[in-house]
């Protein structure tokens, strides 16, 4: 199985995509993706970056770990009904099976994935 | 006669048939074009009523490039965010008039051998005030995006022209057309600044620009002396720029004209610069980005920003309107209505676009929820555009509700209006500010049994939260005596209006005394 159908998330890192390119990595079967949807001016969703980046260190290949900008990408935070921001979305086999609102630190995102995730 | 004692006649709305059936087809019940505070309050309301709508909101960027999301004029370039920089220039203001007289100043300071603090001199960073506004306001877009999206609104970011009487087009940022048919439409795309029309009129910003700078505005010339160009005079004044108002007649047409005098007085002592009977000629552009202004006095003068606020148009020239019948006012372009219905039965209208309606915010979404109730909810209640409270948030604030006194006298007759007014020092100004005055006046109707009130004044801080209340009992009928019947709240500037007692015939001295 491979960890990326875009070729754009390396293990032990967090990218930002599109919507489109979400969609594209949701594809693939028994991944799963955290969806980190923030926006610029939002205080917040900057305080949740720094532990989102350790999340990903902590959990590599385990993992995906993406961040959506929601004013660049509105439909796609829409259609996924986003709103609060930061909103993590837990995805795992194309269907988002949990979700997260505010800001945490890199432990307590972790234990809410584990949680879900056994 | 006393409208508290009409209260069983309750007024209709007349509203001519429009067609529209349960089956009628069409894609949505109602498409709203334009996404302010009108066309969002009709939509969630009509939606909330149980009807399929759409709400169509597109920006067309301003002559600078300016452009802006969902929530219309009031949100991202009216009343929000001048508000906000209101707020700013105040607090900067009075921390400077006011602070060492209540002992404060900056950590480690020594007072002076009065004991003294000495004044707390303050700078104000622009791009910090603009970033943090800004990035308030986006807050804001989102959340009206999220709550469009709640109350099942379909929100197209879209700009919709009409192609018949069922049926807009749209097009997309990317060029994209596509169509959607509606059994009704409600046209609430509001009016943009008028631009400068004198040779080099480009030059200037406008009030879509004026909040997003992205440098410090600098010296700058508000042409206007609308509340418009007052209000951002003042604020950029209070921030320390160097400010010049260029008025062509009178400041605040169609407001009480004392009140509107005492506010230049003030923004005057406040440091900012009126060029009165003028109007710019022409603007070029000189050295080091400037621009050089030429007055229609033969005067000139050179400024880093020249802003253009001289009215506004209705936002009603993409629409296509011709083609669906929908009479317009030639002299503003606003859509004729009664009762918001347009000429065009299946077309409504409300907001800065409805001819007749005041331009404010909260008159808005009343009508527009009003008008869905009518349409989706079964009710015949008209909008009641009477005695409508309004604030001018200039560097001293001015609010009122009902006529001014020149509309008062026009009305009634000079012997027909009673004036109660006063002039007093605000608690707050009273350690520091001794040359600047508030001022409370009242207008009654001399000839009711009753001195019926017609209307309230008040020229001073927090103008806005105090005639709020006031607004309620206008509605209700407020006689002088009810108001004079009601004990004040002590120490404060609005007890000033329920113990006025000096009147305007009298000839007695109304100016602010000692204690």
């Amino acid at each position: 199985m491979e960890y990326t159908i875009t070729g754009l998330i390396r293990p032990g890192t967090m990218v930002e995509l599109t919507g489109e390119q979400i969609n594209q990595e949701i594809t693939n079967e028994n991944g799963l993706i955290l969806v980190d949807v923030f926006a610029t001016w939002c205080g917040p969703c900057r305080v949740i970056i720094p532990q989102l980046i350790d999340v990903a260190k902590q959990l590599d290949n385990k993992i995906r770990v993406v961040k959506l900008d929601s004013d660049q990408n509105q439909e796609w935070a829409s259609q996924y009904e986003v709103q609060g921001l930061p909103t993590l979305l837990l995805i795992k086999d194309g269907n988002v099976i949990d979700r997260l609102e505010g800001a945490y630190m890199s432990n307590e995102i972790i234990d809410f994935v584990q949680q879900k995730h056994r | 006669m006393n409208p508290a004692k009409l209260e069983s006649y309750k007024p209709e709305a007349v509203m001519v048939a429009d067609g529209n059936k349960a089956d009628h087809g069409y894609d949505y019940d109602l498409v709203v074009i334009g996404g302010g505070s009108g066309g969002m309050a009709a939509a969630k309301e009509a939606a909330l009523l149980g009807a399929k709508v759409a709400l169509c909101d597109f920006v067309k960027p301003s002559p600078e490039g300016t452009t802006w999301g969902l929530g219309g004029t009031c949100v991202n370039v009216g009343c929000i965010p001048k508000k906000l920089f209101h707020i700013g220039a105040t607090l900067r203001e009075s921390i400077q008039a006011d602070a060492n007289f209540f002992g404060i100043s900056s950590v480690g300071v020594k007072p002076d051998e009065m004991g003294q603090p000495p004044t707390l001199k303050t700078d104000q960073n622009w791009m910090a005030v603009k970033d943090n506004i800004q990035n308030y306001i986006r807050s804001l877009n989102f959340k009206y995006r999220v709550g469009l999206r709640e109350k099942s609104v379909q929100y197209l970011n879209k700009l919709a022209s009409f192609k018949d009487n069922h049926t807009v087009e749209l097009v997309d940022k990317k060029g994209q057309t596509s169509e959607i048919t509606a059994s009704r439409f409600l046209v609430a795309t509001g009016g943009r600044p008028t631009p400068l029309d004198c040779e080099g009129g480009d030059l200037a910003i406008s009030s879509d620009d004026v909040f997003f700078l992205d440098k410090d505005p600098g010296k700058t010339l508000c042409v206007g002396a609308s509340y418009i160009s007052l209000e951002c005079a003042g604020f950029l004044a209070g921030m320390s720029k160097d400010v010049t108002v260029a008025v062509r007649s009178i400041l605040l047409r169609g407001f009480d004209r004392e009140c509107s005098e005492r506010i230049g007085d003030y923004m005057k002592e406040h440091g900012v610069k009126f060029k009165t009977k003028v109007t710019p000629s022409k603007l070029e552009r000189v050295e080091n980005d400037r621009i050089k202004v030429t007055f229609s006095d033969g005067t000139d003068d050179v400024y880093d920003t020249v802003l253009g606020a001289v009215g506004r148009t209705a936002d009603t020239i993409k629409l296509r309107l011709e083609s669906v019948n929908v009479d317009t006012n030639p002299k503003n372009r606003k859509i004729k209505t009664i009762n918001e219905q347009s000429s065009c039965p299946n077309i409504y209208a409300i907001g800065d676009v409805m001819d007749g309606c005041p331009e404010l915010t909260p008159v808005a979404i009343q009508a527009g929820k009003a008008l869905a109730r009518r349409l989706y909810g079964g009710s015949k209640e008209p909008m009641d555009y009477i005695n409508i409270c309004t604030t001018v948030f200039t560097p001293i604030e001015y609010a009122c509700i009902g006529l001014s006194e020149e509309d008062a006298i026009a009305k009634h007759g000079k012997d027909g209006i009673e004036v109660y007014h006063r002039e007093f020092l605000p608690l707050e100004w009273s350690l520091s500010r001794h040359d600047s005055n508030a001022f409370a006046k009242i207008l009654v109707d001399a000839k009711s049994s009753d001195e019926q009130v017609v209307g309230i004044h008040y020229v001073g801080p927090n103008a806005g939260e105090i005639m709020q209340g006031y607004g309620v009992s206008m509605k209700n009928g407020l006689t002088y005596r009810q108001l004079t019947d009601t004990v004040g709240i002590h120490p404060t500037s609005s007890e000033e209006l329920v113990t006025l007692s000096i009147t305007k015939s009298s000839g007695d001295d109304a100016a602010a005394g000692g204690c």
